[in-house]
């Protein structure tokens, strides 16, 4: 019995619609465009314009971005970083940090936060064996946008992230300390909704003094991250960093103490909705401690280093 | 529905039905209307206008149907196989016509209404239409990027419209090129008659205050004629349950561009809305008609009627 033609009929359509087409059927012929009369309505011609919806603050892994939350916004993160790595047997610690965001203005947004880590440690230069979590202590975010990008082609945003702390970050010593870790950021869209870079100068500082010590111990870093990161998918962002770090001993940079490059991937994915997460990874590629000779600075630095934070906006 | 059919005598306003009956030869009109298709609900309204009795036209993406969302299929093929004549509005608006023209093995006339007309530059990120992921490249004309389709909004653009159809009408229908000439003439002076409606209703609003919020993003060419100020919700706004940080950023938006109208139909939490104007002062308007008509009978049932219900809509919310 042959096929009624109704039901060859979007068989036939389907293998239609593959083939190449003809000639064109419908002839639009060129198109002239004109210049708007309403001024208001016209595309912007500064292409910055365009990525205002998209937030480039997490976007690059541990190099930031400069955007701040929006006025009367609120937002929840948990930040996860794993160091491992160190001259010496093992090396592995675990900080996390539950944030609390909010939008004072558009462009001043603070954040509080609880601290806690993990540290696995065994035959390490300098820092005693452990194994064991523990709570941090209490620290914020202060940003202060100076510039906004978009109406501007660079973003500029003061970075502070003070830190009350009841343990060592890298040893895990319990103890009473402060931190803070300060970033002056600069982004801009190199390609607009697709393709942004951003650049980071670091001023860390840290004192702290273990339980039952004399003394105070007292460090800083400087350094200098670039990142960039193209939206490779509608919310899907990859990129890569470098960020080259300088320690000291002292809060004021006095004595230098090793140096050392790192290098890795990042991935932002950012939903439809208000969640997004951010994902980085580092390692060391070059580094020198004071007076070493090894290639790299393992007694400062960790060999790697891996951020994932995920947040909800309100 | 896709597919649906307008049928003639309720696409047909009623003066251009009198005017078509009276300009249609005896011969002409013993004879079948020749069937013509339209891509959506606007043009087959258009094209009602100029063909009047002589055809009957089929739309494609029917009143109140949303032709971004438009799939082709095969009840659409078959009256596209059967047309004498296909209307579609051109400017990249209904990217998949030349395929399925082409897929029917389409013979007849094509008419790309939008023909000759000067068109607007949409920005890539949301200014006119980066949502529905359509409209023309510039490349031909310049390199300036992709165009807004959506130049039926401008009242001076149908009259191009209206005669590209008519050329089209009488190429496929050379004995009616009388009847086709007379009704376009005769839609073109309602058109004129549109615009000073239009021009003359705004009018009443100091320009400083026409300015509207809309997550339309059809209205580009209506602001650019007839001077309003329509702007896109800065930050995305979810449609059931928009979070405060969203709504912040829409009523500082409102704030700092002196917004003095909502028209945000896809937002449906009305008291989040009423709180938005409430904190602003601006009003939120009724439904406005964009891509389509509405059902016949009602607000928009034709292309004239379309246009003044929105320009009633902007003018009693910007009052």
């Amino acid at each position: 019995m042959l096929p009624r033609a109704t039901t060859l009929l979007p068989a036939a359509l389907l293998l239609l619609a593959s083939a190449p087409a003809d000639a064109q059927i419908f002839q639009q012929g060129p198109v002239e465009t004109r210049d708007y009369r309403n001024p208001n309505l016209a595309p912007p011609a500064d292409a910055h314009a365009h990525d205002q919806g998209i937030e480039t603050e997490n976007m690059f892994g541990f190099t930031l971005g400069s955007d701040t939350d929006e006025a009367g916004s609120w937002g929840i993160a948990s930040e996860n970083v794993v160091r491992w790595g160190r001259a010496g047997n093992r090396y592995l610690a675990y900080g996390t940090k539950l944030e609390v965001a909010y939008g004072v203005a558009d462009n001043f947004s603070v954040s509080g936060s609880l601290l806690g880590g993990y540290r696995s440690i065994s035959v390490v230069d300098d820092l005693p064996n452990t194994n064991r979590a523990r709570f941090d202590g209490i620290g914020g975010e202060i940003r202060w946008r100076i510039l906004q990008r978009g109406p501007n082609p660079i973003g500029v945003t003061l970075h502070l992230e003070p830190a009350f702390r009841t343990a060592d970050e890298v040893s895990g010593e319990g103890g009473r300390g402060f931190s803070s870790e300060n970033k002056l950021i600069f982004d801009t869209a190199l390609v607009p909704d697709k393709l942004f870079a951003a650049m980071n100068i670091i001023y860390d500082v840290e004192a702290f003094r273990p339980f039952g010590a004399d003394s105070t111990e007292r460090a800083s870093a400087f350094g200098v991250s670039g990142a960039v990161s193209a939206q490779v998918a509608p919310g899907l962002f990859l990129g890569g960093e470098l960020r080259y770090l300088r320690s000291y001993e002292g809060l004021g940079l006095q004595k230098f103490q090793g140096q050392a490059l790192y290098a890795g991937p990042n991935l932002l994915w950012h939903s439809g909705g208000n969640a997004w997460v951010s994902v980085g990874y580092v390692t060391q590629v070059a580094g020198r401690a004071l007076g070493a000779q090894r290639g790299l600075d393992l007694t400062n630095f960790d060999r790697h280093a891996v951020r994932l934070k995920v947040g909800v906006h309100f | 529905m896709p597919g649906m059919k307008i049928s003639r005598r309720a696409a047909l306003g009623s003066a251009m039905a009198t005017a078509s009956a009276t300009n249609i030869p005896s011969a002409a009109r013993a004879a079948d209307p020749i069937p013509v298709v339209a891509s959506f609900s606007i043009l087959a309204d258009l094209a009602a206008q100029v063909g009047g009795a002589n055809i009957r036209v089929t739309s494609l993406v029917g009143p109140d149907q949303d032709a971004h969302a438009y799939q082709p299929r095969p009840s659409d093929a078959r009256a596209v196989a059967g047309a004498r004549v296909i209307v579609i509005n051109g400017l990249g608006f209904e990217g998949w016509a030349e395929r399925l023209a082409q897929s029917a093995g389409f013979k007849g006339t094509a008419v790309v209404a939008s023909r000759g007309v000067k068109a607007l530059r949409a920005s890539e990120a949301g200014h006119s239409d980066a949502g529905h992921g359509h409209g023309a490249s510039g490349r031909d004309s310049g390199g300036h990027g992709a165009l807004d389709p959506h130049a039926w909004q401008e009242v001076a653009n149908v009259k191009l419209y209206v005669g590209n159809i008519r050329d089209g009408l009488a190429a496929a229908d050379p004995a009616n090129a009388g009847a086709y000439a007379a009704n376009a003439n005769a839609t073109l002076a309602k058109l004129t008659a549109l615009e000073a409606e239009i021009t003359a209703a705004l009018a009443a609003i100091p320009r400083g205050n026409r300015r509207i919020v809309t997550s339309h993003d059809a209205f580009t060419y209506y602001g650019d004629a007839y001077g309003v100020d329509f702007a896109a919700p800065q930050s995305a706004i979810s449609a059931n349950d928009p979070t405060p940080r969203e709504m912040a950023a829409l009523i500082a938006q409102v704030r700092k561009e002196n917004i003095r109208a909502l028209f945000l139909e896809n937002i449906s939490a009305g008291q989040v809305l009423a709180q938005v104007a409430r904190e602003t002062g601006a009003r939120i308007g009724g439904r406005v008609y964009s891509d389509a008509l509405s059902a016949p009978g009602g607000p928009a049932g034709t292309y004239i009627d379309m246009m003044r219900h929105n320009t009633r809509m902007f003018v009693q919310a910007l009052r």
